[in-house]
């Protein structure tokens, strides 16, 4: 990949409006490359500076509660897993401000709940289930959804889809689990090595002209991990279901891993 | 006893890794203002407060993935921000863009008049560092040709996909491409004549090539 290339989509990167493929290309180059690097430092120096010069000429009054509500955000303690999250066991408690606060205590206290499954999974499908059920129904009297959770995955409506590998993670798979009535979807993966520490699974899911982030993918040791989310739709209505391994601070970059595509007519 | 404000952005940073609230409100003060503001662009002023105090939490359990040697802490930073605050957009399931035409109109007409207001409020009182760099972004943005600066702002406040950009101003895709990147070029170069913004924009024993 050549300089001029990657220099002709720098202040489209820089902005993060380049699309995955160019956009994983241009991050791919920047480490290699100081000239590329430096003008996208400097790029990125100016547009850093853009909200200090309109709330120069556009103030807007911030308000009072904002520090105190800062303030009492960096005393939650965190997990050892997560310093952005306290344990599941106070986010369902926890309200969380200016998000669907269902759907995060939700996705994360499931994706703990993976993890004590995770010694199963690894046994034939069967008996997983079985024992899953069981530590189900231990777990999912904390949980406020229990009874959706396994309408979605096990009723006979249930549409089922397979996701692919597409990178260098032959043995990772995933599924995702829709109802045609329901608004919530189920997707897991299994199979996927662990992440650098500044990267995370993200599911994205959509049509061609539409991306939706359906959220962060956590992963246990053995590989497994499962996501719920909401759509404004019910059923399968979207084209595409994906997971991505990203910087954790930044969802613009990043590889895809899993796939699923809704086949294209003849 | 240690004078925060004296401090940079980039010592303060060393001492919010090592968990001190002091340093961390004194980067909160420099910084609030810009981020809520761009927080009331990208997810409205309804989820502004939310997202922007999740912008600071995450800066506070984060502060050691900051690098000196890659670039500014304020353009880390704010670049930390706005991905932040675009990805609540997505969980917000936003549709559309949040800035309205009218409100870029409003926007681009401050930022026009902007440059009579500083140099009369330069005339009048100080000339310090944070108004010599405002002055400066200010006025490379009035310089560029209109059609640049209103796909800059749009791009980067409105949430606005280049795609949504063409059509909302009516323009093929590709004459927004271009726009945007020439607009850029052109604030960079004006900039590096200056030999000031993009100078302190850097951190202050940074070793770097402009």
């Amino acid at each position: 990949m050549n300089c001029d290339w990657v220099q002709e989509r720098l202040e489209e990167y820089a902005f993060g409006l380049l699309d995955g493929a160019e956009e994983t290309t241009v991050s791919a180059h920047l480490p290699t490359c100081p000239t590329c690097q430096a003008l996208l430092t400097d790029y990125q120096e100016i547009l850093g500076l853009l909200p200090e010069a309109i709330t120069a000429v556009k103030p807007t009054p911030v308000p009072d509660s904002l520090r105190a509500g800062i303030f009492t955000a960096i005393e939650q303690p965190t997990d050892t897993q997560s310093n952005s999250q306290p344990p599941w066991y106070r986010r369902l408690l926890l309200p969380v401000n200016g998000l669907n606060a269902r759907r995060w205590r939700l996705a994360t206290a499931v994706s703990l709940l993976l993890l004590l499954l995770s010694l199963g999974w690894g046994i034939q499908q069967n008996v997983i289930l079985a024992r899953e059920r069981a530590q189900y129904n231990q777990i999912l009297e904390f949980l406020e959804r229990q009874e959706l959770i396994l309408e979605i995955i096990d009723s006979a409506d249930t549409q089922k889809q397979y996701l692919q590998p597409v990178t260098n993670t032959p043995d990772a798979y995933g599924r995702l689990y829709a109802r045609p009535d329901i608004n919530t979807f189920i997707l897991f993966a299994a199979n996927l090595p662990e992440p650098p520490p500044d990267q995370g699974y993200q599911v994205w899911y959509g049509t061609n002209n539409e991306i939706e982030y359906g959220g962060p993918l956590d992963v246990n040791k053995n590989g497994f991990g499962l996501l719920i989310f909401n759509d404004n739709e019910s059923g399968l209505t979207f084209d595409f279901a994906q997971v991505a391994i990203q910087p954790l601070d930044d969802l613009t970059t990043g590889s895809l891993v899993l796939l699923w595509e809704r086949p294209k007519p003849n | 006893m240690t004078n925060w404000s004296d401090l940079n952005d980039e010592q303060l940073v060393e001492h919010i890794v090592q968990r001190d609230r002091d340093a961390f409100g004194t980067v909160y003060e420099r910084y609030v203002q810009s981020v809520y503001t761009l927080a009331i662009y990208i997810v409205g002023q309804r989820e502004a407060e939310g997202a922007a105090q999740e912008v600071f939490v995450h800066l506070w359990r984060k502060a050691e993935q900051f690098e000196a040697q890659r670039g500014s802490f304020r353009s880390w930073f704010m670049a930390l921000a706005r991905n932040r605050l675009r990805d609540a957009r997505r969980r917000l399931n936003y549709q559309e863009a949040l800035l309205p035409p009218e409100e870029v109109e409003a926007l681009l007409t401050a930022v026009d008049q902007a440059n009579m207001r500083n140099d009369a409020h330069n005339d009048v009182l100080e000339t310090t560092w944070h108004s010599q760099r405002r002055g400066a972004i200010l006025q490379a943005l009035q310089q560029l040709p209109a059609n640049q600066r209103q796909v800059i702002l749009l791009a980067y406040f409105g949430g606005y996909t280049q795609a949504a950009i063409a059509t909302q101003l009516g323009w093929p895709l590709g004459t927004v491409k271009k726009r945007l990147r020439l607009g850029l070029q052109k604030l960079r170069s004006s900039l590096l004549n200056r030999d000031q913004v993009l100078d302190l924009a850097r951190p202050i024993h940074a070793d770097k090539e402009p």
